[in-house]
């Protein structure tokens, strides 16, 4: 409960700060707001707190809200000069801090209502920032694009709530755990039904093909700040909130395992086989997530009942080695193409020479994504693997492993780029110390959480 | 603890030299290779005391989830490798001192990464901490032969990169396939012995093959050793220095403490087959190298020839076999590292290394001449060198083997000689040409570099029972250990 307040005070504040105007001082007060918030996670860390039988806050929810919030305060510090740039910071800031609650109220509700609540405060405040350069068209096809995608998919979820409503009588989701499909009767159907579309929803939010399409365009479209913000805290909470209906639903697992198997399959392969034929640097990490998104809804597809929340933990960490590399590579991009017309590869030509450390910690974020030891990402991967042996899928397993040797190919394009390649331009690249320190902060993170990535188990496990 | 301080104190020096200035970066470096050298012949020196002594082993939880421990642990065989690697690097890394390089810091941390890395690889007792080890190992030698490395060097160091992953993957299938019959699921290698031995025929087979896959391409045996000629010659002389002194021994030794004990029936049903394939690769390697005419290019294709008969060696399963693989991946270890810093002596010297140019070079400095000729004769296997205890061993195995297989891995030393002496007549004999007539003497860091070299060639072929003593009761009961399995069955 105590997160969940201090998340929305902080939009609310950010809102405020315009008119009682503190502006200059909002930025530092939201980031000591989202620490404060890491420590209240920690602090309620094991108490199972029940929040009017909507929310449940155990342990992997609060794992995630750590998450997430961890992500937020890197992404801000990040975009701290697009931020302050004019006179939208308290605007950009609330959306943001209310977008955080959606994420929250995803991670962490048991009651459907919360799962409805949670998408769509998460998902109105990022139609407003895609669109929020506006007096670019890209951008505003973008917005549109997904606002009008975006509101489709809601109109699914919706309509599955409403099934699963009609079979249960009740929107709790804990309710389902209890209550095998049989005795439903004839309203199993509308259940079954009902699951699948919520399924199909949640695809939707997490840019799972086939229902990716949008992800490229608006993602190319809207500013760079925000791409990494869809890319990371967004993804966080559609995955957050798609592993927890089908963590506590697992009982109805068989019924969909087929479906979000062959998901997971074409996410992989789509995004993975795609991506390599991009020039775009924007829309390869656009096309790199959709596959990594695949191998999360892989990895939840493959979910054991008894292994529930060490799956949790897989996803978790999966999550996080994404967000660290997702982040860092956009980050980077922003630094390289500043005041450039276009993302291509060529921006990166000859960066080792220009700028040593970004052209450094880039390739860490890279190899990370690429899933090469001892970097998190192959940990990542390999956990996910092993979900998918331990079911005996073993050509599942085999086409992912395929798909990420040519996701190697194509993060490696860039890397070839940066340290062989001779620059386009004599153009200096101007990076602050701060800039440097956090970025090499997020490749230190990539490369202790791949070498102990124990530390996290324990503390989610056993705390 | 110490063996854990062997793996680390090369990272700890790894950053160091990437944070001081490029002007310092070399000396640190030597210093780390340095103290590191010496590490390890304490550790050696005592591990000749207490060979059980609780400072050889370290072991503690690592990713718990999936049961994968940090275990490493200093035996009598990976002694010799860690000898070799921690001997070797010194010289590697004053090889480069009066060279300019760009980025040196960046340069020699990623060499002293490396050796982290290639001391983990033999160390690790457990399977997945093995796995970790041997990509880390490839990270920084892709980065120093992609951004070091001469013309068209995206394409070679990318196709080098994508042939050694593809080749671990295959390994990484075969261990998660392992770990899923492993009922304790844990990673250790005891406990992958007996997994692995416990499988029908036909599954260690297939584990057979894909550990094959990652081990050959690495070492390179034919037909997987396309990348190597290229890498070699393109990478800077450093980077070919650990790729052919070090690295490669990771294949080699694989074979010997992970392969070949862990599906004995698999080795039992292959060995035919990939003896064959390690005796082409041999007379392949020599036929290819003394068509070349430049002596990079060269020493690539000898260095195929001589591991083709280390792999040879292995297969046939052996006590002379095995030791004698052990004993000459650290002689060509230090051979081939001694060759490479004459080539590159003479390129930096002659902007060339096509032999049909050169000539006369003794006229007009005699002592490098000498030196050279001691390290030829140490890679042809003259008898009092390092090179002719590890080839007789080989042979010796090979021949209780299979006769035929002996007479054509044979031709390694044959065909050996011709071409390291023709290379030799070439460049140090005839007239002084045009060219090398401004061929300068060799400087006092080089005298330095090739004295040791020359007096470890010296030591270890007249000495070889320093080394050979530790391994030799380890390979025999690895040896009856296998033979047990596949007698039984």
């Amino acid at each position: 409960m105590k997160e969940l307040i201090v998340l929305s005070a902080l939009g609310i504040l950010s809102l405020v700060a315009e008119i009682l105007q503190f502006r200059r001082i909002i930025l530092p007060m939201v980031i000591a707001g989202l620490m404060l918030n890491i420590g209240l996670c920690v602090y309620d860390f094991g108490n199972n707190e029940q929040v009017f039988g909507m929310l449940v806050l155990d342990r992997v929810p609060l794992a995630f809200t750590i998450l997430f919030s961890f992500v937020a305060i890197v992404w801000l510090l990040m975009n701290r000069a697009f931020l302050t740039a004019d006179e939208h910071t308290s605007d950009y800031l609330s959306l943001v801090m209310f977008s955080l609650v959606g994420v929250f109220l995803l991670t962490t509700y048991t009651h459907m209502t919360m799962l409805f609540l949670g998408v769509e405060i998460l998902s109105i405040p990022v139609y407003v920032l895609v669109g929020s350069d506006r007096y670019n068209v890209k951008s505003n096809e973008a917005a549109f694009k997904y606002f009008l995608m975006g509101a489709f998919a809601s109109g699914f979820l919706l309509l599955g709530i409403t099934f699963v409503y009609g079979a249960l009588g009740s929107f709790n989701v804990l309710q389902l755990i209890s209550s095998s499909i049989s005795q439903f009767g004839i309203s199993q159907q509308l259940l079954v039904i009902g699951l699948l579309l919520i399924l199909f929803a949640m695809s939707f939010k997490m840019s799972a093909a086939p229902f990716h399409f949008w992800t490229p365009d608006v993602y190319d479209g809207a500013p760079t700040p925000i791409t990494a913000y869809m890319s990371t805290i967004v993804k966080i909470g559609a995955v957050a909130g798609f592993f927890r209906l089908f963590s506590l639903v697992i009982a109805y697992l068989n019924y969909y395992e087929i479906v979000m198997l062959i998901i997971a399959v074409l996410t992989i392969v789509l995004g993975n086989v795609i991506a390599a034929t991009q020039s775009n640097v924007k829309r390869l990490l656009a096309y790199s997530s959709i596959g990594h998104a695949g191998f999360m809804i892989l990895g939840i597809a493959t979910l054991q009942p008894s292994h529930a929340m060490a799956t949790g933990t897989i996803i978790w960490y999966y999550l996080a080695a994404y967000c660290f590399a997702s982040l860092a590579a956009f980050w980077i991009l922003m630094l390289v193409v500043k005041g450039k017309e276009d993302n291509d590869i060529e921006r990166f030509n000859g960066l080792f020479k220009k700028q040593p450390v970004l052209a450094v910690v880039m390739t860490v974020a890279l190899l990370s994504l690429a899933g090469i030891p001892p970097l998190s990402g192959f940990f990542a991967k390999y956990f996910i693997l092993t979900n998918v042996l331990f079911k005996n899928a073993i050509i599942i397993a085999v086409i992912a492993i395929l798909a990420s040797l040519v996701g190697a190919y194509y993060y490696f394009r860039i890397i070839i780029a940066m340290f062989t390649a001779t620059p386009l331009d004599t153009d200096e690249i101007a990076v602050s110390s701060t800039d440097k320190t956090l970025l090499i902060l997020l490749a230190v993170l990539l490369f202790a959480l791949g070498v102990a990535p124990d530390i996290i188990f324990q503390f989610v496990l056993t705390t | 603890m110490l063996v854990l301080l062997l793996v680390i104190l090369p990272i700890v020096f790894a950053v160091l030299t990437a944070l001081v200035s490029d002007r310092n970066a070399r000396q640190i470096a030597l210093l780390g290779a340095v103290a590191e050298w010496i590490l390890s012949i304490v550790a050696i020196y005592q591990f000749n005391a207490s060979p059980s002594s609780a400072l050889f082993t370290y072991h503690t939880n690592w990713v718990s989830i999936i049961g994968a421990d940090f275990y490493i642990k200093m035996d009598g065989i990976n002694l010799l490798m860690v000898f070799l690697t921690t001997t070797v690097m010194p010289f590697i890394v004053y090889s480069a001192f009066n060279r300019t390089i760009r980025n040196a810091g960046m340069y020699f941390a990623l060499m002293l990464a490396m050796q982290s890395a290639l001391l983990g690889v033999f160390l690790a007792k457990d399977a997945m901490l093995f796995y970790v080890f041997w990509e880390l190992a490839l990270i920084p030698i892709y980065l120093i032969a992609l951004i070091w490395g001469g013309q068209g060097r995206q394409r070679i160091t990318f196709k080098f990169f994508i042939y050694t992953l593809a080749g671990s993957l295959f390994m990484l299938l075969a261990i998660i396939f392992l770990w899923l019959n492993n009922p304790a699921r844990s990673f250790d290698m005891q406990e992958f012995y007996l997994v692995g031995a416990s499988l029908p025929a036909s599954k260690q087979l297939v584990v057979f093959i894909a550990f094959y896959l990652a081990f050959a391409i690495k070492i390179p045996i034919f037909p997987l050793h396309t990348w190597q000629p290229d890498t070699y010659v393109n990478a800077p002389t450093q980077g070919t220095m650990l790729l052919s002194g070090i690295m490669l021994k990771m294949g080699a030794y694989a074979l010997i403490v992970w392969l070949i004990p862990m599906v004995p029936l698999g080795w039992k049903m292959a060995s035919k087959y990939v003896i064959i394939l390690s005796v082409i690769s041999v007379v392949y390697g020599s036929m290819m190298a003394l068509t070349q005419q430049h002596f990079k290019r060269m020493l690539a294709y000898s260095s195929m020839g001589h591991v083709g008969l280390i792999a040879a060696g292995v297969f046939v399963w052996n006590l002379q076999g095995v030791q004698g693989a052990l004993y000459q991946m650290v002689s060509h270890g230090i051979n081939v590292v001694a060759l490479f810093f004459v080539c590159d002596a003479i390129f930096s010297r002659m902007q060339t290394d096509n032999m049909r140019q050169l000539g006369g070079i003794r006229n007009t400095d005699r002592v490098f001449s000498i030196l050279f000729l001691i390290i030829v004769l140490g890679s042809i296997a003259l008898p009092l060198t390092n090179g002719f205890v590890g080839e007789f061993l080989l042979m010796h195995g090979i021949f209780q083997y299979n006769t035929i297989a002996a007479v054509f891995a044979g031709l390694t030393i044959i065909l050996g000689a011709l071409y390291m002496l023709r290379a030799y007549q070439q460049m140090m004999h005839g007239e002084t040409n045009q060219l090398t007539e401004s061929f300068a003497p060799i400087t006092t860091q080089e005298k330095i570099m090739f004295g040791g070299l020359v007096a470890l060639v010296l030591f270890f072929g007249i000495f070889p029972n320093t080394l050979l003593h530790f391994s030799e009761e380890p390979v025999k009961q690895l040896i009856d250990q296998v033979h047990q399995v596949s007698n039984l069955k």
